[in-house]
């Protein structure tokens, strides 16, 4: 990557999307005339697509000649913070929002380099708990409770 | 008569007082919280305000907004740690004053400063959001389009680093909003064959994932730092002298921040900036700006909390967000059945009273609270991160799934998530977004009926006076600094090129 390109990766991944995007658009249905009430459906999102387009263009243009600013290294933790945040949006359907929200609150604090395990213990049971008496009965939010639901209605 | 006490009454309300009073308390603490903004809090707490009341749930939001924008200067002052951005120009001051050992009197001033800001405000908003509402009631589609594009254009102009990213931001926020069905057509749009995406991507879990998961995951390479915190003995109330010194300064920042919080977009960072800068121009003492002056903590607190009430006159009158937290509540207010504008002074003109009573309290609740609480409220800093932000994630999934009962939704917000933090990696805000996703559908109703009336032909916008207006207006928001800065350069040449000759 030419590092005198500023803006060059997010700029030729949002024109990527947009390529993409436009080429969907062309495969929307289309409807006479007189239903489609000035425009059709297509028209609003691609009349968006060619204005971020023109924006991505001037964004890279404007990059050029510059360096790319200095970001924060991407530690492990981040990307097991993000496997832990993936796993969960998977497991929702299976343990339920209580008990992944649970393990949820146990993995991070460690993750994050918490030591104390007994609290950690605690605070991932209270949690979840709290949540679930608060929405469940007092705000009555019906949770989905996975394979806690013969217990936890 | 009868709206304003209908609208006052809500002061009469247990429930609408519990919920401004625990509005305000979640603002402070959450404003005292580096890392967690208002916008953040607002909508974290948007889809609790569903089992509410529109009128308490509004409230409640407005009052957190408020307490808020206030609770950042208390970890600013002692921790030189701004618990929110608009707080930042307040550490600028305020942390050598504690330093010096004046930490209750710097908090004292900035408790007094956002109170008179505040207060100032709400009587333009309560004065103005009416008039605004009267004079947009004669906009048609046109009109309304030439507004909602120059509410995005503004976006060029507000805080963050780049004005074409902040664009590109809230063109994806456009993007986000045909998501689904086209109500006219009945044709699907981005929707790749989710039944759960055909009426569209719900608000809520955007919110959520743009402000709360991507923040959590940049939170996640944060190494925790140890930092000075200053001893609080006591607060106290600016003596006379001080009132003396800073009286101006507040009234000017008031006028500041009022003005910049109703223009679209522009919320109370941008306002306490300026705000700083001014009282420290037009101050005495000028020059010993950042080594602990009184106005420099009077000017940006005034600033920023008058931008709060300026924001809503916009978002009220006129369904264009004044600012980023404005853009959350606008999205409250479209969730509970309420259509900001002309039609809401008409129909359900309490509202607006209710929300400045709202204010009005969170202001005042939280004058007691930064006197007396202040030192209690700058611990809840010593919240370990570690137990903080697993909380923070347990609260987006609720919130997400709460709306519509769908764990598509909390699919949505992870990914919303994780897009959210790749484009902060780059520079590009999620406010922008947010805007963008508010006014997508004003932005294409108004454009598809414009071009009805115009009869397919679209320069007939030149013909409507007021429209032409908004957009020659929206072309100076864009185009004003690349031109100023373009006429300057050719100055230097010029004067480089006469200097040779």
């Amino acid at each position: 990557m030419p590092s005198r390109w500023k803006d060059l990766l997010p700029g030729l991944l949002l024109l990527t999307m947009v390529a993409v995007l436009f080429a969907v658009t062309l495969q929307f249905d289309t409807v006479p005339a007189a239903f489609a009430q000035g425009m059709q459906s297509a028209a609003m999102p691609q009349l968006i697509l060619v204005l971020i387009t023109i924006l991505t263009i001037v964004m890279i243009y404007q990059g050029h000649g510059h360096e790319e600013d200095k970001k924060a290294p991407m530690t492990w933790r981040f990307w097991a913070t993000a496997a832990v945040l993936l796993s969960a949006a998977f497991l929702f359907k299976w343990l339920g929002i209580t008990l992944t929200t649970a393990l949820t609150c146990f993995a991070l604090p460690l993750l994050w380099g918490e030591r104390r395990i007994t609290r950690v213990a605690i605070y991932s049971i209270a949690t979840p708990l709290c949540i679930y008496l608060l929405f469940t009965h007092a705000l009555q939010l019906r949770l989905p409770q996975g394979v806690l639901s013969p217990w936890l209605t | 008569m009868e709206p304003i006490l209908t609208g006052l009454g809500i002061l009469t309300d247990p429930v609408a007082i519990a919920v401004i009073l625990l509005g305000t308390v979640v603002g402070v603490l959450v404003g005292a919280l580096p890392g967690l903004s208002s916008s953040m809090a607002v909508a974290l707490l948007l889809p609790f305000t569903i089992y509410l009341d529109p009128i308490p749930a509004i409230s409640m939001l407005a009052a957190l907004y408020c307490a808020g924008t206030f609770g950042g200067s208390i970890t600013a002052i002692l921790i030189n740690a701004p618990g929110a951005p608009p707080a930042a120009a307040t550490a600028f001051d305020g942390f050598p004053m504690a330093q010096k050992g004046e930490a209750g009197r710097a908090l004292g001033m900035a408790a007094v400063s956002s109170v008179i800001g505040g207060i100032l405000s709400l009587v333009v908003m309560v004065l103005a959001a009416p008039a605004l509402a009267r004079i947009a009631h004669s906009f048609g589609p046109p009109e309304y389009f030439a507004l909602a594009i120059f509410g995005l254009s503004m976006l060029a102009s507000i805080s963050g680093k780049s004005p074409v990213k902040n664009l590109i931001g809230g063109a994806l926020g456009l993007l986000i909003a045909t998501v689904g069905v086209d109500l006219t057509t009945g044709v699907e749009r981005f929707t790749f064959g989710v039944p759960q995406l055909y009426e569209g991507i719900s608000f809520i879990p955007i919110l959520i994932g743009l402000f709360a998961v991507a923040e959590l995951l940049s939170q996640a390479d944060v190494v925790d730092r140890a930092m000075d915190r200053i001893a609080l003995k006591a607060i106290k109330l600016p003596s006379r002298d001080d009132f003396k010194r800073v009286w101006k300064t507040i009234l000017r920042s008031s006028g500041i921040g009022t003005f910049i919080g109703i223009l679209p977009a522009e919320g109370s960072t941008m306002a306490a900036m300026i705000g700083y800068n001014e009282a420290r121009r037009w101050s005495k003492h000028g020059d010993k700006f950042g080594t602990g002056e009184i106005e420099g903590i009077a000017g940006p607190e005034a600033a920023n909390n008058a931008a709060t009430g300026g924001s809503m006159v916009p978002t009220l009158a006129l369904g264009i967000p004044g600012s980023a937290t404005a853009a959350v509540i606008l999205g409250g207010l479209q969730i509970h059945g309420i259509r900001p504008g002309s039609y809401l002074f008409e129909n359900q003109p309490e509202l607006l009273y209710s929300i400045f009573a709202a204010m009005l309290v969170a202001n005042l609740v939280f004058l007691v609270f930064g006197l007396v609480g202040a030192r209690l409220f700058s611990r809840i800093s010593l919240i370990p991160r570690t137990f903080l932000w697993p909380t923070v994630f347990a609260l987006c999934v609720v919130g997400a799934y709460g709306v519509n009962q769908s764990l598509v939704d909390v699919t949505i917000m992870l990914i919303t998530g994780f897009i959210g933090f790749w484009l902060k990696r780059y520079g590009f805000g999620a406010a922008p977004i947010i805007m963008g996703v508010v006014l997508g559908s004003l932005v294409e109703n108004s454009l598809a009926q414009s071009l009805i009336i115009f009869d397919q032909d679209a320069s007939r916008f030149l013909e409507r006076p007021i429209a032409l207006g908004f957009f020659l207006l929206a072309f100076l928001s864009i185009f004003a600094k690349p031109i100023s800065n373009g006429l300057k350069g050719l100055k230097r040449r010029r004067a480089v090129n006469g200097g040779h000759s």
